[in-house]
């Protein structure tokens, strides 16, 4: 029956994780630049306007779940059924005391 | 024009999003079967499982509509924002962005949860999914909100 909730909350660990780790961590292979609408892998010149970063570390945190995911379905079914209740809430509330903290500056500067 | 009806919808959305995901988490803590003689009793005798699959398509709607405007706000209202150094507001947009993709994230253990797993099982796990999307929900609604607002006054 649990079969199949591990993979899931993998995935849905896993793409929080990553997703939020590209931003703090500054990962922005490609940027759009809704100034031009344009999306790019090159750091345009400030006339360029403003960078946006979100739609890449969506892409990015999705595939590393799916990844991620299709990897945890070799995980044995008994070891998986344990952990994989936890495992859909707590990272996903772990990843948003994560974004609180850091975005925490913007509330007291 | 165009940005202002997707803003509009993107808002309504947000709205029906809310009503079903606070009824549903309402109704995901209920303990015991009670009769619906009353508003409140009502409120907690809702059926939740029926709202997983509109809730899950809204969201995914919504986040969509959200990220056809968010580079409207990222050119016309974020460096308005930083002009009036607003940098309250700048913050719980990020809050908001970034919530709302942990809550996108948990949608296919939410849905599993509802819908393939026998509703007397694992009911702490659903209610506490439901719970966290429900909460996205409201932080992201309420700040777009607010923005809007301030956006007006500027």
């Amino acid at each position: 029956m649990m079969s199949k909730m591990f993979p899931l909350a993998v995935f849905t660990g896993v793409f929080a994780f990553v997703y939020y780790a590209c931003f703090v961590f500054g990962y922005t292979p490609v940027r759009y630049y809704p100034l031009l609408g344009e999306f790019t892998t090159q750091d345009l010149p400030r006339t360029a306007g403003p960078a946006m970063g979100w739609f890449t570390w969506i892409v990015v945190g999705a595939v590393a779940g799916l990844v991620a995911g299709l990897a945890a379905m070799v995980v044995p079914k008994n070891i998986g059924e344990r952990l994989a209740m936890g495992l859909s809430w707590v990272v996903p509330i772990g990843v948003c005391v994560w974004i609180l903290i850091v975005e925490w500056h913007w509330f007291v500067e | 024009m165009l940005i202002t009806v997707l803003l509009i919808l993107h808002g309504l959305a947000g709205v029906i999003l809310i009503g079903a995901t606070t009824h549903q988490t309402i109704a995901s803590w209920k303990t015991k079967s009670a009769p619906s003689n009353t508003f409140f009793q009502s409120l907690i005798n809702t059926r939740g499982a029926t709202y997983t699959n509109a809730i899950v398509i809204l969201y995914i709607l919504t986040s969509i509509g959200g990220g056809i405007i968010y580079p409207t706000y990222v050119m016309d209202v974020k460096g308005s924002l930083t002009d009036a150094q607003m940098l309250s507001a700048i913050g719980a947009f990020e809050l908001k962005e970034h919530y709302a993709i942990v809550g996108l994230a948990m949608l296919p253990t939410y849905w599993y949860l509802w819908k393939k797993v026998p509703p007397a099982e694992h009911r702490v796990t659903r209610a506490l999914n439901t719970t966290v999307i429900c909460a996205m929900v409201w932080t992201a609604f309420l700040v777009g909100h607010i923005l809007n607002n301030i956006k007006g006054l500027i």
